[in-house]
């Protein structure tokens, strides 16, 4: 006699336990720890912080190393942890042109003031294979950072700390050229992560949702208004990189006090803009912002923020990335991969449905078919 | 001498060839986009793979190859793309416009008049100049076959009825030998009037979107406009900074935090040149 | 098996930009550094095949020529894919131009794709009667010889109304080269 399957909890931990046997690889080689995550991997880490939305670069770590470097599962992996987490204070907003300068970039300007800091970059080097780190360097206890590089390091940390690197975004404000924006204090900011979003979404939130949207899906968004479907006519203003203080305001001092640094990454995309009935000709903005070094998101970000604003500029919305609903409602790649990903459940119910439902309306075709051919 | 581990100017002959053959029709057809195989270079798309896989296929040992971005030799592009071929090939190079065979640009036509036999490399990001209009290659592709290019004369026609002016200012679209409508890559529409009867042979690379288009020497290109409201170029109120140039494409710098400006010649071989020639009268 | 380049990188590369700079400047005759071999073609013929040739290019040989010794020697050498049927071919050679076929059985392109035409590389002397080119790539004018017979000419005039689409020639003589791409026009005197 047939007996139907059964024995679902068993068979989910034995696939727990080849999980964690093929998440630890070969036993032969050492365990990777969290430290080296931390401090090797560490554009994935900033990348799971940023879609995470949580700072922690050692949790973020760990989520790396549980999910075997699958990013969307770390990331996934962070926000459940994040969820369980109490608010305590919110922040005062972060200062980014008194940030402490890692790199510090314009597209726009040959030189600028505080001139242009290339910092640590992929940009210029030749994308061939260094076969140099097939083997792990013997001893870098003893050899440490080069002389030449540890100067350049004396150097930039003695003349950024210090000095405040205007923002190339001021320059522009300061002719009148770029819009002003304008803090809006009055009005509450929304917060996605405790509210379902609401829409039509202002600005405040389409950030927040950005911030949080897959890399992979913002990429290519931006990149398609770069093609034309939604195109913004984008110059990268500037893209600044380095560590900026947080502060919170306690109720019972009354004055803002710094808990910490965090590491971001700014980008601030220049758009033509025409003008329109309301406003004058002028330049307009995109915005991105990231946790860590996460130049590429941070770009894309400001360009589909930029793409976003469409419809408040009186341009056209022709294309997907500038339709807001469409773009917050599939950005959030823990959304998206879950439902994707739920296809693989059982649905074996509703589609012994449909299959019931196919079989008749082919009976009903095949005997239509018969009465016609008579 | 070049890196022995990779073939002369890192491309394959095989993929060499093909791109040789698609620059050889690019010529015969001015002005019309040749789909090519283009390759995966070890630089990322937007940094001037189309230029690069076209100057890996034309350079060889008598070459002097010049590389400028926004009309440069010395931004940051432009020297990776030079360390790239000289480490590759082992070609001599130079900043000087007048003794290079081989020019690799990107945004820029250098301001010294090229000669016959030079060859103009164009990075390209976007070669179609409908696609802002009609972002389906499908659909440009037949326009272009019929030369209706009615939609890119109503849309700059928008412009002049709503704000006066076209309001291209670098990426000017030109129709090449009366027959296709050509985006010249974004080179400021300052530089449009040195595609027209160039002496030099000009070619565009546009590596992520797979197109090879050129412009042979004395061939017309005009830039597109009414006859109510000609073409004009970008004039500036101050002269170079640094040489005194007063019909140049100028870069303009801010110096401090108030805004102060300072402009000077966006193309630093022609300045520096100037310079030179004026220290040496003094 | 005779050989071919002495360096095929470097060699092939001196004959493109030869073949480029012919071809971009209409009317301009370039000299093709020679090839020590015994072939029923040119020395220019076989060193443009040289260049420009392979596998993912058809080939179509004129009578004259489709001759074993040579069939081997490109196989061997251009690994060609050669082909009877006129249309088909990427490239055609012609040594013979009292026997050239009507042009209008070579492939001109589409109106979308005029760059699927057939290059026609056609042996004859430049000597005769002299023609006036003008076109792109052309500064004024430009007067010389290029000892095509005229009903060729006229088939090839017949072909200016179906621009962009057309052939392009590369006429060789010995070493020497004069490129012919669809927009340049001939006057013969």
């Amino acid at each position: 006699m047939y007996v139907a399957v059964k024995g679902g909890e068993k068979a989910i931990d034995e696939a727990h336990a080849l999980l964690a046997e093929r998440r630890r690889g070969e036993q032969s080689l050492a365990e990777l720890t969290v430290e080296q995550i931390e401090q090797q991997l560490s554009l994935s880490v900033s990348r799971v912080m940023t879609e995470g939305s949580c700072y922690d670069p050692s949790l973020a770590a760990l989520a790396i190393k549980q999910a075997q470097g699958d990013l969307v599962e770390a990331i996934f992996l962070l926000r459940a942890y994040r969820t369980t987490l109490p608010r305590l204070a919110t922040t005062e907003p972060i200062d980014t042109a008194n940030m402490h300068i890692k790199r510090r970039i314009s597209a726009t300007f040959k030189d600028l003031p505080g001139g242009q800091i290339l910092g640590p970059t992929y940009d210029y080097t030749h994308r061939l294979l260094d076969f140099k780190l097939m083997v792990a360097e013997q001893d870098t206890s003893d050899k440490g950072l080069s002389a030449e590089l540890e100067i350049l390091n004396e150097q930039m940390d003695s003349e950024t700390s210090e000095a405040v690197i205007p923002r190339v975004m001021d320059l522009l404000n300061q002719e009148g050229l770029i819009e002003k924006e304008q803090p809006i204090d009055d009005i509450p900011v929304d917060d996605i992560t405790r509210e379902a979003i609401k829409l039509p979404a202002d600005r405040d939130v389409r950030l927040q949702n950005l911030a949080r949207g897959d890399e992979g899906f913002l990429l290519a968004l931006g990149y398609a208004t770069q093609r034309g479907y939604g195109h913004t006519h984008p110059f990268a203003g500037e893209i600044r990189l380095g560590d900026v203080e947080v502060e919170i305001t306690p109720p019972e001092l009354g004055f803002s006090i710094c808990i910490g640094e965090i590491e971001v990454t700014e980008c601030e995309m220049v758009n033509q803009f025409k003008g329109s009935k309301d406003k004058p000709p002028q330049f307009t903005r995109g915005y991105g912002l990231t946790f860590g070094y996460s130049e590429r998101k941070a770009m894309a970000m400001a360009l589909v923020d930029r793409a976003l604003r469409a419809e408040e500029l009186g341009e056209p919305v022709k294309s997907a990335a500038q339709d807001p609903e469409f773009v917050l409602m599939h950005s959030d790649n823990v959304e998206a991969s879950g439902f994707v990903q739920h296809l693989k459940l059982p649905h074996y119910v509703d589609f012994q449905s449909e299959l019931e439902l196919i079989r008749k309306l082919r009976a009903n075709d095949s005997a239509d078919n018969k009465e016609t051919t008579e | 001498m070049s890196d022995p581990d990779y073939n002369f100017a890192y491309l394959d002959e095989q993929t060499k060839r093909m791109i040789r053959r698609s620059l050889l029709k690019a010529v015969a057809i001015p002005g019309y986009q040749v789909p090519f195989g283009s390759r995966e270079m070890p630089m990322p798309y937007g940094w001037g793979t189309g230029g690069i896989q076209l100057t890996a296929s034309l350079i060889g040992l008598d070459d002097t190859l010049k590389v400028i971005d926004q009309g440069s030799d010395d931004t940051t592009n432009a020297v990776s793309i030079r360390k790239f071929f000289r480490r590759t090939t082992g070609v001599a190079t130079t900043e000087k416009t007048t003794e290079a065979t081989l020019i690799q640009t990107r945004h820029r036509i250098p301001e010294t008049p090229l000669q016959k036999g030079q060859i103009l490399i164009y990075q390209v990001p976007i070669p179609d100049p409908l696609s802002f209009l009609e972002p389906r290659e499908t659909e440009a592709r037949k326009m272009h076959a019929l030369s209706e290019y009615g939609i890119m004369h109503t849309k700059l026609y928008e412009d002049i009825a709503h704000y006066g002016a076209i309001l291209h200012t670098y990426d000017y679209p030109v129709m090449v030998n009366d027959r296709y409508v050509m985006r010249p890559s974004p080179i400021p529409k300052f530089d449009n009037p040195k595609m027209d009867n160039m002496h030099a042979l000009q070619v565009f690379g546009a590596g992520r979107e797979k197109r090879i288009y050129a412009v042979p020497p004395y061939t017309k290109v005009k830039s597109l406009d009414f006859e109510d409201h000609p073409f004009e170029v970008q004039r500036w109120e101050n002269s170079c900074a640094l040489c005194g140039a007063d019909n140049t494409f100028l870069d303009e710098i801010v110096v401090d935090d108030h805004g102060e400006r300072l402009f000077a010649c966006a193309d630093s071989d022609y300045c520096q040149t100037r310079q030179a020639e004026q220290g040496g009268q003094r | 098996m005779q050989a071919a380049f002495q360096d095929s990188v470097h060699d092939s590369q001196q004959c493109f930009r030869h073949i480029l700079k012919a071809m971009s400047e209409p009317g301009t005759k370039v000299t093709l550094p020679s090839i020590d071999v015994e072939l029923p073609i040119a020395n220019a013929t076989l060193s443009i095949l040289l260049t420009l040739v392979d596998q993912s290019t058809s080939l179509w040989l004129d009578d004259d020529v489709r001759q074993r010794a040579l069939l081997d020697y490109l196989d061997f050498h251009v690994g060609a894919v050669v082909t009877r049927n006129t249309q088909d071919a990427s490239f055609a050679v012609v040594t013979d131009i009292g026997a050239i076929p009507d042009l209008t059985l070579f492939s001109v392109g589409t109106e979308e794709q005029p760059h699927g035409n057939c290059t026609l590389i056609i042996e004859t002397s430049f000597q005769g009667k002299l023609s006036r080119l003008t076109g792109p790539g052309i500064e004024n004018d430009v007067e010389l010889a290029l000892g095509l017979p005229e009903p060729l000419l006229d088939q090839r005039q017949a072909l200016s109304v179906l621009a962009p689409c057309g052939i392009d020639m590369i006429l060789v003589d010995g070493n020497d080269v004069i490129a012919l791409p669809r927009t340049t026009q001939i006057e013969v005197y």
